[in-house]
């Protein structure tokens, strides 16, 4: 039932979603609706199952609970299974595949560090902030300036210490592949899970029931996009955006001019792929919220924590960007197509993420 | 200010820069920077050349 007093949230959010819906459909047809539709389904799966990344590390570190983590690895073992025939098979589909180099490293570890300041990853940024947390309408924007710097720095730093993309069992067949892969992940799982029953920790099958809907959801991505899921490419897509608007001249920056880049620039927003499943992922979260009554009324956060936000944003926004992504783009999808980059960005996050929960420590944040 | 007046100016404004942006803006096929030819990474970023 509607609570009356979200009923404005609710209508706002469902004309935004009609309205960008048919703009994307006259345009591209129905690929733009599903994708959008897509991104809506993923803002009201995160937001009900509460599927946080940021959160889930925390909990490892801080109560030695792997419970959430485990079921990230579930997540991208289940991805794996359709990600590598499907990336191996057809023409049409590419893998998320980056090099390994000095930047992924650094990257990945800013980025860590800003997910535990800003209290949420790229994904969680855009379902709370969908849902109405004031820390994310901080956060979020400087996310978006964190990662157009970011594409000022990459093209200086992408060649340095790079051994190239490495997929792993890269010479194999596409069942060998995906065998390695998925032995790979779903091993951690495992590892994850019986560390979880040694403690006694109890298994949140609700948590359980998301990993099999978000495996789902990115799988449909996959398929219709072509493309794993990415989050953090579309605010950097924005940002850039919002920059030439204000006069600064993107289009002259070595990244802009690279030719994937440059097309997306020259293009509307939403005829790029990350931008509409972004977009989707707010209306979804939003609508969600508005209906169940979960849209936040909390007032505005303490300072301390709004600074954190924002400096959280802006070094996730880099991060991300040297890092060729965020715990979707680059973790999930990385290890899921069997990209030797996804495990070491999980790794370097990881480190990232325990200075920067000292970190919180230190200045009290809760 | 009260946190949904800032949400709705948010979403109200984000709305009118994506259509403004979506009409001055060609459009041709939906894809992601990852899906061109010499991308290396997600983000269209190519690989050293060798």
């Amino acid at each position: 039932m509607l609570r009356i007093n979200n009923i404005g949230i609710f209508t706002l959010l469902t004309l935004a979603g009609l309205f960008l819906g048919l703009l994307s459909f006259f345009d591209s047809g129905s690929q733009g609706i599903i994708l959008l539709l897509l991104g809506i389904s993923l803002g009201a799966v995160f937001l009900f199952f509460q599927y946080g990344f940021a959160s889930g590390w925390r909990s490892l570190i801080v109560k030695k609970n792997p419970s959430m983590i485990s079921y990230h690895f579930l997540l991208a073992s289940l991805c794996c299974i359709i990600f590598i025939p499907l990336i191996e098979l057809s023409p049409n589909i590419i893998g998320s595949y980056a090099p390994v180099n000095l930047s992924l490293l650094i990257g990945a570890f800013i980025f860590g560090f800003g997910m535990q300041l800003a209290n949420g990853c790229g994904s969680g940024v855009l379902f709370t902030f969908g849902s109405g947390s004031t820390r994310m309408m901080v956060a979020l924007p400087f996310f978006i300036i964190g990662s157009v710097i970011g594409t000022f720095i990459l093209p200086f730093v992408i060649d340095i210490m790079s051994l190239g993309q490495i997929i792993i069992a890269g010479n194999a067949t596409a069942t060998q592949k995906t065998l390695v892969n998925f032995i790979a992940l779903f091993g951690v799982f495992l590892l994850f899970h019986m560390y979880v029953r040694k403690r006694n920790i109890s298994i949140d099958k609700k948590l359980l029931l998301g990993t099999f809907a978000v495996a789902i959801l990115c799988v449909l991505v996959l398929i219709f996009s072509g493309s794993p899921w990415g989050v953090t490419y579309g605010f950097t897509l924005w940002g850039a955006k919002l920059f030439q608007s204000i006069g600064i001249p993107i289009e002259s920056f070595t990244f802009w001019n690279y030719s994937g880049p440059k097309r997306s620039l020259e293009h509307s927003v939403l005829s790029d792929t990350s931008s509409l499943i972004n977009i989707g992922m707010i209306i979804g979260a939003g609508l969600l919220a508005s209906i169940i009554g979960m849209f936040s009324s909390a007032k505005w956060p303490p300072k301390v924590e709004l600074i954190s936000a924002a400096i959280g944003g802006l070094l996730m926004g880099i991060g991300a960007r040297l890092s060729f992504g965020c715990n979707i783009g680059a973790f999930l999808g990385g290890t899921a197509s069997g990209s030797l980059h996804g495990w070491i960005w999980f790794a370097m996050a990881f480190v990232g993420t325990y200075f920067g929960i000292i970190y919180r420590d230190k200045v009290g944040f809760k | 200010m009260n946190q949904k007046k800032v949400y709705v100016i948010i979403i109200i404004l984000t709305l009118t820069l994506i259509i403004y942006d979506h009409l001055t803006s060609p459009v041709l096929s939906i894809s992601s920077p990852g899906q061109t030819k010499e991308a290396c990474a997600p983000c269209g970023a190519p690989c050293k050349e060798e």
